[in-house]
C-alpha cells in the first residue's frame, strides 16, 4: 500500500514534469487534432502499465515515455489511414501556439513545415527535450550515427528553406 | 556566464542561430500546452480503472506462460509416447471392436492437432 502511494507520488511528480511537453509534441506529429488527447492519455496509461510505471524517476523513463507517445501516434495515424479511405478527409486545424513576434520565427514555422514527420519529431527530441542522440536513436528505433546525420541534415535543410525565398508549398519536396 | 545564443554548453559546439530559433519555438510550443491537460489524478484514476492491478497483471502472465507450457509438455510426451498411448486405447477398447485401431491413431492424431494448437495460441498469448 505505502509502495503504491510511493509510486503515485513519483508519478504525479513525473507527470507535471513531463505532461505538457508530451502533450505538445503529440500536437506537432499527429496529424488529427481531434485525437490529441485520446493519444495523450493513451500514452501515460501504457506508460503505467509497464515495467517503467514503478520507476517514473528512473533516467530512462522520460525516453520511454516518447517511444510510447511516438508508437500511439503512429498506430494512430495507421488506423486513420484506413478510415480515410472511407471517410472524407479532416480538416487541418490551425491549433500552433499564438503568432511568434520575430520575422525569423515565423520564417522558422514555414520551414519547419516543409520538413518531413521524422524530420520534425528529430529535431523536436532533440531541441524541445534536449535528448541525447543515443536517447533519441533508442526512441525513434535508428542508429546512433543516424541520427547524428539526419540531425545535421535537416538543421542544414531548415536553415536553407529559411534563408531562401520561402516554400511553395507546405510539405513540399525535401 | 550567459552561453551563446544557439550554442550548446554541455557539448560544446559553435552557436548555432537555427538551434537557438528551434528552441525558442519548441519551448513557446510547452508552453501554450501547460494546462491544456488533465491532471495527474486523472491520469491515475483512469488507469486505476482501465487496467488490473500490476499484481494482478503478474499473475496473469505467470498462468499464461504456465498454460503454454503445460501444453507444449502434453504435445511432446503424446508425440514421445504415441505408441503406448495406442497400445493403451487398444486394450480399453471393446473384445469386438478389434479391427478399429485405425481410430485410435486418428483419435490421437486430433488431439495432438488441437494441443499443438491451443499451445501455439497459449505461447502467442504469453509472448
Amino acid at each position: 500500500m505505502s509502495q503504491d502511494l510511493a509510486d503515485a507520488d513519483s508519478f504525479r511528480r513525473f507527470y507535471a514534469a513531463t505532461a505538457a511537453p508530451i502533450r505538445a509534441y503529440i500536437l506537432r506529429h499527429c496529424s488529427d487534432r481531434g485525437a490529441v488527447d485520446d493519444i495523450f492519455q493513451v500514452t501515460y496509461l501504457k506508460f503505467l502499465r509497464s515495467r517503467m510505471g514503478s520507476k517514473p524517476g528512473d533516467h530512462k523513463a522520460r525516453p520511454y515515455l516518447y517511444r510510447i507517445a511516438s508508437n500511439a501516434i503512429t498506430d494512430h495515424g495507421r488506423s486513420l489511414q484506413r478510415r480515410r479511405r472511407f471517410e472524407a478527409p479532416m480538416p487541418e486545424h490551425a491549433s500552433r501556439p499564438g503568432p511568434m513576434p520575430s520575422v525569423e520565427g515565423m520564417a522558422l514555422r514555414r520551414a519547419l513545415r516543409t520538413l518531413s514527420k521524422r524530420e520534425q519529431q528529430l529535431l523536436w527530441l532533440l531541441y524541445a527535450e534536449g535528448f541525447a542522440h543515443k536517447e533519441v536513436a533508442a526512441i525513434m528505433r535508428i542508429s546512433h550515427a543516424s541520427v547524428r546525420v539526419l540531425a545535421f541534415r535537416a538543421r542544414k535543410k531548415l536553415a536553407r528553406r529559411m534563408a531562401g525565398p520561402g516554400p511553395t508549398a507546405a510539405g513540399g519536396r525535401k | 556566464m550567459t552561453a551563446l545564443r544557439g550554442s550548446d554548453p554541455r557539448r560544446g559546439t559553435r552557436p548555432d542561430p537555427v538551434a537557438a530559433l528551434l528552441r525558442e519555438e519548441f519551448s513557446r510550443e510547452v508552453a501554450a500546452q501547460r494546462g491544456q491537460h488533465p491532471d495527474a489524478e486523472t491520469i491515475l484514476l483512469l488507469s486505476a480503472l482501465v487496467s488490473p492491478s500490476r499484481a494482478a497483471s503478474d499473475r496473469a502472465i505467470l498462468a499464461d506462460w504456465l498454460r503454454a507450457l503445460a501444453l507444449g509438455l502434453s504435445v511432446t510426451l503424446l508425440a514421445l509416447w504415441w505408441n503406448d498411448a495406442k497400445a493403451l486405447g487398444e486394450a480399453l477398447m471393446p473384445p469386438g471392436a478389434a479391427g478399429w485401431s485405425w481410430a485410435i491413431d486418428l483419435a490421437l492424431a486430433g488431439a495432438l492437432l488441437a494441443l499443438s494448437l491451443l499451445w501455439t495460441r497459449a505461447f502467442g498469448r504469453a509472448t
